[in-house]
């Protein structure tokens, strides 16, 4: 991973969201659900990082915060070095052309009222990117470079396929030539075969023009062919953070190591018996267990674990993880 | 996966179709007006008072000898264009009261919203009465006073629509390619609200009808000698017991046109239900 510049692109400091559960008459709050806790993650120019958990691990209001659509509860973002957090929509213009999302569900993500050519001619011309006649032929390019027709432009989105409207979000959201492209689990709605030709898609539109993703995901068999980075995240929290590679050879949280066991393998053939999945479900965010969040499910907790929350430390080869079985008591010294 | 067209779902409500024809010979019958009338509505014929139908007088005449079928078919054009009108602005007030609460939601909502309540608490026909006796009565405050109490339960609907509207994903991505908030709630939100927009719209007109006719029938609303039916209808009262055809005829043609659009209402409703997609 080479850097071009040293400042992050985008850079979340601490977010934190929750959500005021409220009750009653007077809609008196009556708890709170903790979806971010402290979470803290950079990318890079060019960079692909990927953002991995469960449901219900918070990535996704990562992902809708990291594009502003959600306000975080605490916490900083930061976009090229300046904070955006608490800005006015208005002086959010730039930030806005230059930070697109997509979504998982490709019924949801497109106006069914708008042909796709018109969707994106829209913001061709919201954006003053294209004006009058060029509209068109700025849309067609558009819908070529991510492998839709001419006449797909024509037609509404109950008329195309999953993947093709999938395709379709994505043209929309590179008609700004966005820096990063937030997708939130841009195929996991998608049948196999078609995940893999969107996933490719991703990676050619990287190649081709530099973009950063942040990609959310549950699917970690997806993660080596689209992300440098990988972050994992349970229970709103970060676990552990590495390169890709690294990550996968040598997961140091016990939360990886058991996920990366649940990936499925065809290649594994007769080789040492895995354990099984871990049981259990993740904790409820209304009501986060004490110490660390992992702890009623790790096969490594003892009473430690349960009193003290691990800090996200640094283990070598810019990999992070947070797991007090890992550098015990390194604060005692 | 396909549905079948608009067209064709409406076809399969039967009372919506023949609510629709009967929407159609209305529109015939207001148009065409001046050319069906026997008589011209205003014109006096004191010897012929208090006729019964018959062959000079299809319908009867009320006690100027005034023909009822042409007052009637006159009529149908006043009260079908008050509706119209009173609607037209009830719903545009409601759909836009309605997209700023769903859409801004918070004290935006809270207000609009109470402010619902405390209209919707009020009875609408004393409230009009209330309001059109403090001034003149004349046929542009009925329409203005029609509309402006009417348009809370659209409000309601489209508040409810909004709400669950723009929190869809391609709203949130609309707001994430920096779209104004205006072209968000007016080139997204509303062409998908449209449909239970309409169907309250058809449902209203009919409501909106009979209520003009009441109005007419107290005094307050379409003044003497304009015939509008409820008017007419106030011109029979006093001569029910002996001459019941000058109130009997105006009050079918209510009875007809409040069926006929609470059919297509139904009818509308049943076709563009999202509900039943997919």
């Amino acid at each position: 991973m080479k850097k071009q510049s040293s400042l992050p692109l985008l850079e979340l400091t601490d977010i934190r969201k929750h959500y005021p559960v409220r009750k009653g008459l007077f809609r008196k709050a009556s708890g709170i659900v903790r979806a971010v806790e402290d979470v803290s993650l950079a990318v890079n120019r060019g960079e692909s990082v990927a953002l991995v958990g469960e449901s219900g691990s918070g990535k996704s209001t990562i992902a809708r915060m990291a594009s502003l659509l959600e306000t975080p509860t605490a916490g900083e973002i930061r976009f090229d070095g300046r904070i955006i957090t608490a800005r006015r929509e208005k002086s959010l213009r730039e930030f806005r052309r230059q930070v697109q999302i997509t979504f998982q569900d490709p019924y949801g993500s497109l106006n069914p009222r708008l042909t796709i050519g018109r969707a994106i001619g829209e913001v061709l011309r919201v954006h003053h990117i294209a004006s009058g006649r060029e509209v068109t032929g700025a849309v067609r390019k558009l819908l070529g470079r991510v492998g839709l027709s001419e006449g797909d432009g024509n037609r509404y989105p109950h008329a195309l396929s999953g993947g093709q409207r999938q395709r379709a979000g994505l043209a929309r959201a590179l008609a700004v030539r966005p820096s990063l492209v937030v997708a939130d689990e841009p195929v996991s709605a998608l049948d196999v075969s078609t995940q893999a030709q969107v996933l490719q898609l991703f990676r050619e539109l990287r190649r081709t023009l530099s973009i950063a993703y942040l990609f959310i995901t549950h699917d970690l068999a997806i993660i080596p062919h689209i992300a440098d980075r990988v972050i994992i995240l349970y229970a709103g929290r970060i676990m552990e953070q590495g390169p890709v590679e690294s990550v996968y050879r040598d997961p140091s949280h016990p939360y990886t190591k058991a996920l990366l066991d649940a990936i499925p393998r065809l290649k594994s053939g007769r080789g040492p018996s895995r354990p099984d999945s871990i049981g259990g479900d993740i904790p409820s965010p209304l009501n986060p267990p004490s110490g660390c969040p992992f702890h009623p499910r790790c096969p490594l907790a003892d009473e430690e674990c349960a009193g003290r929350l691990p800090e996200l430390v640094p283990t070598g080869a810019g990999r992070e993880a947070a797991c007090l079985k890992l550098h015990p008591r390194q604060d005692d010294t | 996966m396909k549905r079948p067209s608009f067209a064709r779902r409406f076809r399969a409500s039967h009372l919506g179709v023949a609510g629709a024809v009967g929407m159609l010979i209305l529109y015939f019958a207001a148009f065409l007006a001046p050319v069906l009338s026997p008589y011209p509505p205003q014109e006096q014929n004191l010897q012929a008072g208090y006729t019964a139908p018959g062959e000079d007088h299809l319908l009867g005449t009320d006690k100027f000898g005034r023909d009822i079928l042409s007052r009637v078919l006159h009529g149908s054009r006043i009260s079908l264009s008050i509706g119209f009108v009173a609607v037209a602005l009830s719903i545009s007030l409601g759909t836009i009261i309605g997209m700023l609460a769903g859409y801004f939601r918070g004290w935006v909502d809270t207000i609009l919203m109470r402010t619902v309540d405390v209209l919707l608490s009020f009875p609408r026909l004393i409230l009009l009465l209330a309001v059109i006796a403090l001034f003149r009565p004349s046929i542009y405050l009925l329409v203005v006073m029609l509309g402006v109490t009417g348009w809370m339960g659209t409000a309601r609907i489209v508040r409810g629509e909004v709400l669950s509207l723009r929190e869809r994903e391609f709203v949130l991505a609309a707001r994430a390619l920096g779209f104004s908030t205006p072209r968000i709630l007016f080139r997204h939100i509303l062409p998908n609200i449209l449909a239970p927009v309409i169907v309250a719209a058809t449902l209203n007109i009919g409501n909106t009808i009979l209520l003009e006719a009441s109005l007419s029938f107290l005094g307050l609303g379409v003044q003497p000698p304009a015939a509008s039916w409820g008017s007419v209808i106030n011109d029979g009262r006093e001569a029910l017991t002996h001459a019941w055809w000058i109130a009997t005829f105006p009050g079918l043609a209510i009875l007809f046109t409040v069926i006929c659009f609470n059919l297509v209402g139904d009818g509308l409703r049943d076709a563009l239900d999202p509900r039943l997609e997919r």
